[in-house]
């Protein structure tokens, strides 16, 4: 087994060595002077004070002499400074990552609280009007925009009723001049939460919920249960004890691949909720042609999802011993 | 399903909790400002978005501000500063007892230090034009050596600095190679930063300056606090504040973003919003009980510049029919009609005669308050722009496209995404330039895309307009760049890259002159010559509303040169 | 499709009265009974004749406008009122109906194909080449989405809308078919070591009748069910970067863009007509598609039997 993670993770070397000359090459080749962009308009600034400027940035040279540079950096850990917020990378992803994870991992959490139960009761009365009603609900939530469904709530949530705040992560005077107590600093921030997270949440309860009751009804057909059911136990225990214990394997290792996901930033959800976290930074950067935070966090995304392929896989291969590590 | 249940009543009780402990700007001590996204840059040396300026303005103080009548006074100096015979030479004194936020005293060695770090050759900030017309730069800064792209051979002494010289710690003088009429604006509005704050910096090596671009430090009204980007900017009176007014003890700089602005001062999770132009913000504000507006006339307007160097647009006639097929008018009626505007007249739209500063001295000019013989306004007419084409040899070919010497009447229009005005303009083109025979192409790309494509000789071929909105700080007029045949090169200002001899002399000669008649006479032939060569139109111009919280704050007049951060001076927390 | 996949006319053997169907027909009858499967193909159908019918009916132009009639909200004139251009916006909710699925049809075939090829040979071939594929996959993958979209849309400034629209579901269909192919290679995989494979093995077979023959008929459900899938998620991917203000820009509708008016807040509050269609039909159309799909999940499921 560690010979087969070994192996998988000098695998991933040449992979992100390519990645990252892709992603360095498609950032770079992205029209629009990052000089231009970084000196604002009708700056004055002579084109001889630009090539200055360029030299300075680093933006000088054939493409991938600036690759060479920026990958012997890297390689020392250094991820290089961003344009617009004049501070290395390393500390502007350390700053925003874990708004990303906090309301990723809340999401993740209620969703499945949530998709588990419904899921089960699914499976149990197959094809009843509480499986189809839970099924469509399920589709909703696939095939609802998110920007969409987000903006909604904030107009009947937020504009119409008044319950919760708009955007942002906390309320600025009261983040300013100090909370009164940690309840009241986790109240605020919760409170701007709430919003997305419904959001986040029924996305993934759509697919957890589909995937619970399909896990489930597999188990369920199984010789076993029916062996369990023959021996006249209940039919609760039957279902709980028995069948969920082994749907739950699969699940795990859902729920297993799905941790490095928790770092990465959706853009669009980020974007529409103001909140602070790396799809935000992304998008900001990508605007006002940060390359070295664009490049960042788009490598820092890419490994993530090679993170998490590659921990699906072992522990599949854990749970399950038939598939083959080869 | 009872666990759900439970949960989900959990989940909905943690909301209604929470939500109590929500909104709050209610304190009384606290004016909060709604503004764009802050990034950060708050040294005046160095910030490039108007809201990082707000920062600043609030941090620190240049020589010389504009009053709430848009003049500019002395602010830091003590009085009009003494400008030489022969326009050249300007000395500031300065006032005594001003301290920074942190105690330290300004002398004129900060003064002198703030413009040599403009001038050092590793500053690579967007205000190295302050000191381009300095004596003795090149002494000081070195010269470019193309092949490093590096400033080499500078001394890095003051004494070389010629156009610098402090004469004793409250008097400061400036020494420009030519007496141009910017001359003053250049210096005067540069904000002044502490030199004691910067003691380990070294000729060469801005570095100092640029790590402590988050910590501003200046002789302004108020101290920063914190900072984040999501939660914004926290300001509290400073204590060694110099001036009088700024009663109001702390200030917030909140994020938010253009296209729910409104939505959070009718919340009241801000207290004010500057510079609002579109009718349907203004409108239901002006229905409320509770927004009062602070109304001034927009230094800036939107318009269309044209490509003279390649494509049918390089036709004057091309371009004089464009104008005269577009109907500005009523663009400008439609956009900003507002018929839910309540005890406003309207907001205050027009079209401009001319490219420049509406706040500057041509201002009468733009706004079309004061005639000129001889200056073509383009009224839409689309009879004329047909017979213009006609008269220039443009023939409709079998497709209704006008053709000459083989070329189709093509227009290449480079647009913005996102951009409410432009979504109102483009069909407009389409349809009205489609009626006058040309075939109209949109291409929508994003703002540095755009700057790339109408900056670089490269792409002169890949558009024949483009539409753009500027806005001024200062007074200066800002036509040179524009127009004048030297910056319209790769990277220069002048985008349309008109070249023409005649207007070429008139601007040098607007630029030389410096009593102010004389100056006006040439910017009025300047506008003609403008009109007949059609290269750089506007659009529209504008006044600006600064929305407001009247049951917060009172006393509360902005100006085009005197926004929100000045007239904090005299506004009081109710 | 090799031949006994065809569903033959009138190939009713009857035996003890009883019907023998072939499977596509027998997938086809359990179809039709799931009546909500049905619902969501009907209505379908019925958007996609609205979208390529309408705007001829209606027989207005893009480029039309008209600032007198701006802002309108819904008549008889104007059945979904005026846009701030005065523009009709059925007329353009329609339109961008085209393109909206179009761009989810272009892009769930180019998802399919390479899914299929890709996946179906790094399961088939397995060891080295099986892990380059992989490899290539997890590649692909982790491409720049946004800023391949930029840089492509300034190479591609006066190229016609239509062309960059198919740009755009191409790149879209570029980043999707990874999925897919896990999914291709996982079942192929597994098929590989049943003993039907065994037998096509010492049988001789060739590749190519292996694989088109015996192979790809098993995973067709999987195919086509994601392939539904995909197209519903590449009209949402749409929509989504139409709201970063990426993908196909105005003047062009797509409902995307239609939907993002939303995002100013007095659009969003005073001018519902506007934006709410596109995010109606968007939802409706993007949940039809995912009904059917999931109607052929069940009812290419050889397991389940109602």
């Amino acid at each position: 087994m560690i010979k087969y993670i070994l192996k998988r993770l000098l695998n991933m070397i040449p992979v992100i060595f390519i990645i990252s000359i892709l992603i360095f090459a498609t950032v770079r080749s992205m029209p629009g002077d990052p000089v231009n962009a970084y000196l604002g308009m009708g700056s004055k600034v002579t084109p001889e004070q630009k090539e200055v400027i360029r030299e300075q940035l680093g933006l000088n040279g054939p493409m991938h002499e600036q690759y060479i540079r920026w990958a012997g950096r890297l390689v020392q850990g250094d991820l290089g400074e961003s344009i617009k917020y004049k501070k290395p990378v390393t500390e502007l992803i350390g700053e925003y990552i874990w708004n990303t994870f906090l309301l990723n991992v809340i999401s993740l959490i209620l969703a499945v609280l949530v998709s588990i139960p419904i899921g089960i009761k699914q499976a149990t009365k197959k094809y009843s009007k509480f499986d189809n009603f839970w099924t469509v609900f399920s589709l909703f939530g696939i095939s609802v925009p998110t920007f969409f469904f987000g903006l909604v709530l904030v107009f009947f949530l937020s504009l119409q009723l008044g319950l919760l705040p708009m955007n942002g992560m906390r309320d600025p005077i009261q983040a300013a001049f100090g909370y009164p107590n940690i309840f009241a600093n986790l109240a605020d921030v919760a409170s701007h939460m709430v919003i997305p997270v419904i959001v986040l949440a029924f996305g993934s309860f759509s697919s957890l919920s589909r995937y619970v009751r399909n896990a489930m009804i597999d188990v369920i057909n199984q010789d076993y249960i029916r062996t369990a059911r023959a021996k006249g136990l209940k039919e609760k225990v039957v279902i709980y004890r028995h069948a969920f214990k082994n749907a739950l394997i699969p699940l795990v290792t859902l729920l297993g691949s799905y941790i490095p996901s928790l770092f990465s930033g959706a853009m669009i959800l980020e974007t529409v909720f103001l909140w602070p976290g790396l799809g935000w930074i992304l998008i900001e950067a990508i605007n006002s042609r940060d390359l070295s935070v664009t490049t960042a966090v788009l490598l820092f995304s890419a490994v993530l999802m090679l993170l998490g392929n590659l921990l699906s896989d072992v522990l599949y291969s854990v749970v399950d011993p038939r598939i083959k590590t080869e | 399903m009872k666990k759900v249940l439970t949960l989900l009543s959990c989940f909905a009780m943690m909301i209604t909790l929470v939500a109590c402990g929500g909104s709050s700007s209610e304190s009384s001590d606290t004016f909060v400002m709604g503004a764009e996204k802050l990034t950060g840059t708050f040294s005046p040396l160095y910030y490039a978005s108007s809201y990082d300026g707000y920062v600043v303005d609030l941090a620190y103080d240049s020589l010389m501000d504009y009053d709430k009548d848009d003049v500019l006074v002395p602010e830091l100096a003590k009085e009009e500063p003494t400008i030489s015979e022969d326009g050249k030479t300007i000395t500031f004194k300065l006032q005594k007892d001003i301290k920074f936020s942190n105690g330290d005293p300004l002398t004129a060695d900060d003064v002198a230090f703030t413009f040599q770090v403009l001038a050092d050759p590793s500053y690579d900030g967007r205000y190295s034009a302050k000191v381009l017309y300095l004596e003795g730069l090149d002494a000081y800064r070195g010269v470019m050596n193309p092949d490093t792209k590096k400033y080499e051979g500078g001394s890095g002494k003051l004494e070389d600095f010629t156009g610098i010289k402090v004469i004793s710690d409250t008097e400061i003088q400036f020494t420009f190679t030519e007496a141009r009429s910017d001359n003053l604006l250049t210096v005067a509005k540069q904000a002044i930063v502490n030199a004691e704050d910067f003691a380990d910096y070294a000729f060469g090596d801005v570095k100092v300056v640029k790590d402590a671009m988050g910590e501003p430090n200046g002789t302004g009204p108020y101290v920063m606090k914190s900072w984040d980007a999501a939660t914004g900017a926290v300001f509290e009176k400073s204590e060694s504040y110099w001036g009088e007014g700024f009663e109001i003890a702390k200030v917030i700089i909140k994020p938010v973003e253009m296209t729910t602005d409104w939505t959070e001062l009718k919340n009241k999770s801000v207290d004010m919003l500057a510079g609002m132009i579109e009718p349907k913000k203004v409108g239901p504000a002006s229905g409320t009980d509770f927004v009062d507006f602070s109304t001034y006339p927009r230094a800036g307007m939107g318009y269309v510049e044209m490509n003279t160097a390649s494509g049918v647009t390089s036709d004057v006639a091309v371009r004089k029919a464009m104008m005269y097929g577009f109907d500005r008018q009523a663009f400008v009626d439609s956009y900003y009609e507002c018929p839910d505007c309540k005890g406003i007249p309207g907001v205050g739209a027009y079209v401009p005669q001319m490219y420049a500063n509406p706040g500057s001295s041509m201002g009468d000019i733009v706004r079309g308050t004061e005639e000129i013989a001889g200056l073509d306004s383009f009224d839409y007419d689309l009879d004329k722009a047909n017979k213009v084409l006609d008269e220039a040899g443009w023939v409709r070919g079998a497709d209704g496209i006008r053709v000459k010497d083989g070329q189709r009447l093509e227009i290449k229009a480079l647009t913005i995404k996102d951009h409410d005005i432009l979504s109102n303009i483009i069909p407009m083109w389409q349809k009205n330039w489609g009626e006058m025979g040309a075939d109209v192409k949109i291409a929508t790309v994003d703002f540095n895309t755009l700057l790339d494509k109408v900056y670089s000789d490269d792409a002169l071929n890949e558009w024949n307009i483009f539409f753009m909105a500027t806005s001024w700080t200062t007074t200066e007029v800002d036509i040179f760049s524009s127009f004048h045949s030297t910056e319209a090169k790769n990277g220069g200002d002048n985008l349309s890259r008109i070249s023409d001899p005649e207007l070429d002399a008139l601007l040098d000669e607007a630029l030389r002159t410096l009593d102010e008649d004389a100056q006006k006479e040439v910017y009025n032939k300047i506008a003609v010559k403008l009109g007949e060569l059609c290269v750089k139109v506007p659009v529209y111009g504008n006044t600006y509303f600064d929305m407001y919280n009247k049951d917060k704050i009172e006393g509360f007049k902005t100006n085009t040169f005197y926004n929100w951060t000045a007239a904090l001076k005299d506004a009081k927390m109710k | 499709m090799s031949k006994d996949q065809v569903i033959e006319p009138n190939v009713v053997v009857r035996e003890e009265d009883q019907e023998v169907l072939g499977p596509w027909r027998i997938a086809w009858n359990k179809f039709k009974k799931n009546k909500i499967a049905m619902a969501g193909l009907i209505l379908f159908v019925i958007i996609v004749f609205a979208v390529i019918f309408g705007p001829i009916i209606m027989g207005q132009s893009v480029n039309d406008f008209d600032f007198a009639a701006k802002g309108q909200g819904p008549s008889l004139s104007h059945l979904l009122g005026t846009d701030e251009q005065g523009r009709d916006v059925l007329f353009r909710l329609l339109l961008g109906g085209r393109i909206s699925i179009l761009v989810g049809v272009v892009s769930a075939v180019i998802t399919v194909l390479l899914g299929v090829i890709i996946g179906g040979a790094a399961g088939y071939y397995g060891g080295l080449i099986d892990n380059l594929l992989m490899r290539f996959t997890e590649i692909i993958y982790s491409l720049p989405f946004t800023p391949m979209i930029i840089a492509l849309g300034a190479t591609m400034m006066w190229v016609e809308g239509n062309i960059k629209m198919i740009v755009v579901s191409f790149l879209i269909g570029l980043l999707s078919w990874p999925t897919l192919a896990r999914l291709v290679r996982g079942q192929i995989l597994s098929l590989r070591e049943q003993e039907f494979m065994q037998a096509c093995e010492s049988l001789g077979l060739s590749d190519f009748s292996k694989i088109f023959k015996h192979l790809i008929p098993n995973v067709l459900s999987i195919v086509i069910v994601n392939a539904t899938l995909s197209m519903a998620s590449a009209i949402l991917t749409e929509a989504g970067l139409s709201f970063l203000g990426m993908g196909v820009t105005e003047p062009t509708p797509t409902w995307g863009n239609l939907m993002q008016l939303a995002r100013d807040i007095s659009r969003f509050q005073n001018m519902p007509w506007t934006w709410m269609p596109a995010g109606v039909m968007c939802f409706l159309t993007v949940i039809s598609i995912n009904l059917v799909g999931e109607g052929l999940r069940d009812a290419l499921d050889p397991k389940d039997v109602r």
